[in-house]
């Protein structure tokens, strides 16, 4: 089930929050079984069988989170941690790389074998690291063992992040598991929240999946492809990736807020970045800091000498790349990043650059290499890549002009301004001015809510004609 | 957040879902015991919810919203329709390689001519003209294109066939005011034009021509709706979006003796011209959404539906092999011809050769729209 449709909104989050808030009088340990079922409905409700997958999961880092605290002590510790995170990591690599795997052996040396073709779990990647981090966490105290598997079950399981994260660290939540309190402020600032990530989603994201689907279809079909439009299909999909994505990670924050859970923040404005770093330090940031918490620091972080630096950074970058997908697409992506951030941190760059002139135009080289990171990263195989980068400079069969780029341009001008707008940090500068007046903050205060849901009215429209509603993380 | 916002947010939020829910429960029941009754397990959600956004509460209503943000924003596409640059509503065709539709007709023609059968194929006009395609550009149709190299294929091996494109072009008919603009089908004074066509053509096929009272348009009476027609496209778009069409119906003024016999509804209905073929049900004013008004004429596609003139000026059957630009023709044909068989191979599971022989076919005409190139099931006649 996902967030942008109509069942989700008009059944399933009304059961789901009628009857846990009914449950409010009795222990916190009621309205949890309620959240741990209607999270198991939630997955089963594609594929019922990647239930099984998930609930070995959680069976088994319970029983490692058990462990990992009844022999913290003792001298094999290490290896126990290092078994418990490996399981973890065998089943992530059988269920999602192991095809892959069986396919470069094979286009190296025959087909010496076969295996079934595996179909990928969806959240697989983002719930094996939240599980990863529960035992970790319980190793190091972040965060106290769970004795009830329930619990640890609606760690992982909990439905709002339960598909496309953000990935919530053990630490972030082990309180709140039994001791949050639902309060009137979280849950209004959590629907604010579900409303603003519902209507980026299909209002700018899916609008501009149509522009960028064309332009990435003509590629990788051989159509002829204008560079204009090349150009306006990458931007496209920049704004796509970041609106879908970011979207959804709006309205996992919000509806964790209507049950209680305080989620931290997975965006931070990337496309104003000053650099690749000051980029990642901003995009996708919980798993970011998952990597850097859980791989990069344990690995030495920076404080190591140049050669084990790079190493580091080149480890980090290619698990990146290799979680996103099983495919040479997403490696060629997380090696662009190793090279970029490798070079900024030996070089340390950004931060000599002084004038401002140098640092807008670093800024710029930036988003250009993001933009061409998103090339990468939406096209199937590196032969589209090269044939979509050629059509950009006008190499390839498409010339320089596409009539499509007047099309799309016209078409979703608003969308485009949107786009554009919300991508800056430009509503906390309203924000902040409005709160200087107080009669046009008190008129802002009435005003908002009718304008958030009636705009969530129009955007149910889109669900209801089924416009083009496409989710992107069957990867991840 | 001051606290009148949130309150305000909660009791607004809670009212937009929970109304959904409430208004929606019906759906939602139907929706389940839909799964249910396919006893598919697999596809169990994907049926609820296909089912439960098909019938979800006032969609119309919500079209009509979502039609007028595009219409504010001035967009060109809206739920799989493309605004043409006159206005009219029309759904563009990919490229298909029609070389295998063509085989089947070519093999097809092969056999009738063995069972010394004539056929036509005649090729009826897209509502996208070849000539003046009105798109927005950046968009692209293959419809006639399609329709084109089709044709040719046949003109090369020789198989019987008119193109009503051409003739529309060449009769200097505006080809917009040929088509409603809110669906894709022509309009009825359109359609009586084409069965002129056709009525002269098996005319010149089998040397026998009705009176000429029955191909002038003055022997009928018109009546014209105004604003009385939401076609298929415009219900993709809503009315304000799309707008709304006129609609002209031409009933014969000379005497009709005709029945209709459609088996697989049990169907038969007799008497002039209007008891049998007119189903004016489908012009209920008050269901603009539901009811496809141009289906007046004959009431909607069959597998298999046979008009019989007992009074007909020509003692032929005439097998067609249509869609559902053919229907209103084939009503009109059915004063003209003893018997007028009309198949739909979308629909017709029968043998097509042993129901030419049983029914004592004297010609077969095949018409189709350029659409019908994309179902290769439409020219699959085995």
């Amino acid at each position: 089930m996902i967030f942008s449709s109509l069942f989700f909104i008009f059944v399933f989050l009304v059961v789901v929050l009628a009857v846990y808030y009914a449950l409010e009088p009795l222990p916190i340990i009621f309205r949890n079984i309620w959240l741990f079922l209607a999270s198991l409905f939630f997955y089963a409700w594609g594929e019922p069988k990647f239930c099984l997958v998930m609930l070995g999961s959680i069976g088994l880092n319970y029983i490692w989170g058990l462990l990992v605290d009844r022999f913290r002590d003792s001298k094999g510790i290490k290896a126990l941690l290092a078994v418990a995170v490996a399981s973890n990591l065998i089943v992530l690599f059988i269920v999602k790389y192991l095809n892959f795997t069986v396919s470069i052996v094979h286009s190296v040396f025959g087909e010496i074998f076969t295996i079934p073709q595996i179909l990928l779990p969806i959240g697989v990647s983002f719930y094996t690291f939240q599980a990863i981090s529960y035992v970790i966490d319980v190793y190091r105290k972040d965060g106290e063992v769970q004795k009830n598997p329930l619990n640890v079950g609606l760690y992982i399981a909990f439905f709002p992040q339960l598909v496309a994260g953000p990935i919530v660290r053990y630490d972030t939540v082990a309180k709140q598991l039994t001791g949050r309190k639902e309060t009137v402020a979280d849950f209004a600032t959590g629907i604010e929240r579900f409303l603003v990530g519902f209507c980026k989603k299909i209002l700018i994201a899916n609008t501009l999946a149509v522009v960028a689907d064309a332009s990435f279809e003509s590629a990788r079909m051989g159509f002829d492809l204008g560079a204009d439009f090349a150009w306006l299909g990458a931007l496209a999909y920049s704004f796509q990736i970041f609106f879908d994505f970011s979207a959804y990670s709006d309205m996992a924050i919000g509806l964790g807020k209507m049950f209680g859970f305080h989620f931290n923040e997975n965006f931070n404005y990337p496309y104003v970045a000053n650099s690749v770093a000051d980029f990642w330090r901003r995009w996708h940031i919980s798993l970011g800091s998952w990597f850097r918490d859980y791989v990069y620091i344990p690995m030495g972080g920076s404080r190591v000498k140049m050669g084990r630096l790079v190493w580091n950074t080149f480890a980090v970058w290619m698990l990146t790349g290799i979680w996103h997908g099983a495919n040479w697409t997403f490696i060629l992506w997380g090696f662009m990043y190793f090279v970029l951030i490798a070079f900024e941190k030996v070089t340390g760059l950004p931060k000599k650059l002084k004038s401002a002139w140098a640092k807008g135009i670093y800024r710029v080289g930036t988003l250009l290499a993001v933009l061409f990171g998103w090339i990468i990263f939406r096209s199937a195989t590196p032969g589209t890549v090269i044939r979509y980068v050629k059509a950009m400079f006008g190499l390839g069969q498409g010339g320089l002009h596409d009539d499509r780029v007047i099309l799309y341009l016209s078409e979703n001008w608003l969308f485009w301004i949107a786009a554009i707008l919300l991508s800056i940090p430009m509503y906390a500068g309203i924000k902040a001015w409005v709160a200087k007046h107080p009669k046009l903050e008190s008129v802002w205060a009435v005003i908002k809510p009718f304008a958030l849901v009636g705009l969530a009215l129009i955007t149910v429209s889109y669900l209801v004609i089924n416009a083009y509603n496409p989710f992107i993380y069957f990867n991840f | 957040m001051k606290k009148i916002t949130q309150y305000l947010y909660i009791g607004l939020f809670l009212l937009m879902i929970g109304g959904g829910f409430v208004l929606n429960f019906g759906n939602l029941t139907e929706a389940t015991k839909e799964a249910v009754e396919e006893y598919d397990y697999d596809a169990w959600s994907i049926i609820i919810e296909n089912r439960f956004n098909d019938n979800f509460w006032n969609r119309y209503g919500f079209i009509e919203v979502n039609g007028t943000v595009h219409k504010i924003l001035g967009q060109r596409q809206m739920n799989g329709m493309v605004k043409l640059n006159n206005g009219k509503l029309v759904s563009t065709v990919e490229y298909r390689d029609v070389s295998y539709s063509a085989q089947n007709v070519i093999d097809f023609y092969a056999k009738l001519e063995e069972m010394n059968v004539p056929y036509i194929y005649i090729q009826a006009p897209y509502d996208i003209c070849k000539y003046d395609s009105q798109l927005p550009a950046g968009i692209e149709d293959y419809s006639n294109y399609n329709a084109d190299v089709f044709l040719q294929l046949l003109s090369e091996n020789n198989v019987p066939n008119m193109d009503l494109r051409e003739c529309l072009h060449e009769d200097g008919m505006d080809h917009y005011d040929s088509f409603y603009k809110t669906d894709h089908h022509w309009t009825i004074e359109t359609s009586f034009w084409a069965y002129t066509e056709v009525v002269n053509c098996i005319s010149d096929i089998l040397g026998e021509a009705p009176d000429s009272k029955y191909l002038d348009m003055g022997n009928y009476t018109k009546t014209t709706l105004e604003d009385a027609v939401l076609g298929s496209n415009g219900r993709k778009t809503g009315i304000v979006y799309a707008g709304l069409d006129d609609i002209t119906m031409l009933v014969p003024n000379f005497e009709t003796q005709v029945d209709l016999s459609i088996p697989e509804k049990d169907l038969y209905r007799q008497g002039d011209f209007e008891d049998a073929f007119m189903f004016y049900e489908r012009l209920d004013g008050n269901n603009l959404y539901e009811m496809l008004q141009y289906n007046v004429y004959m009431g909607q596609d069959y597998a298999c539906a046979v008009e019989t003139c007992q009074n007909a000026p020509v003692d032929a059957n005439i097998l067609l092999i249509k869609d559902s630009f053919a229907r209103p023709v084939s009503a009109f044909m059915g004063t003209v011809y003893s018997e007028v068989h009309c198949i739909d191979m979308r629909y017709y599971e029968g043998n097509i050769e042993e129901y030419i022989q049983s029914n004592d076919i004297d010609i077969v005409v095949m018409m189709y729209n350029p659409y019908m190139l994309t179902n290769e099931g439409a020219y699959k006649f085995e």
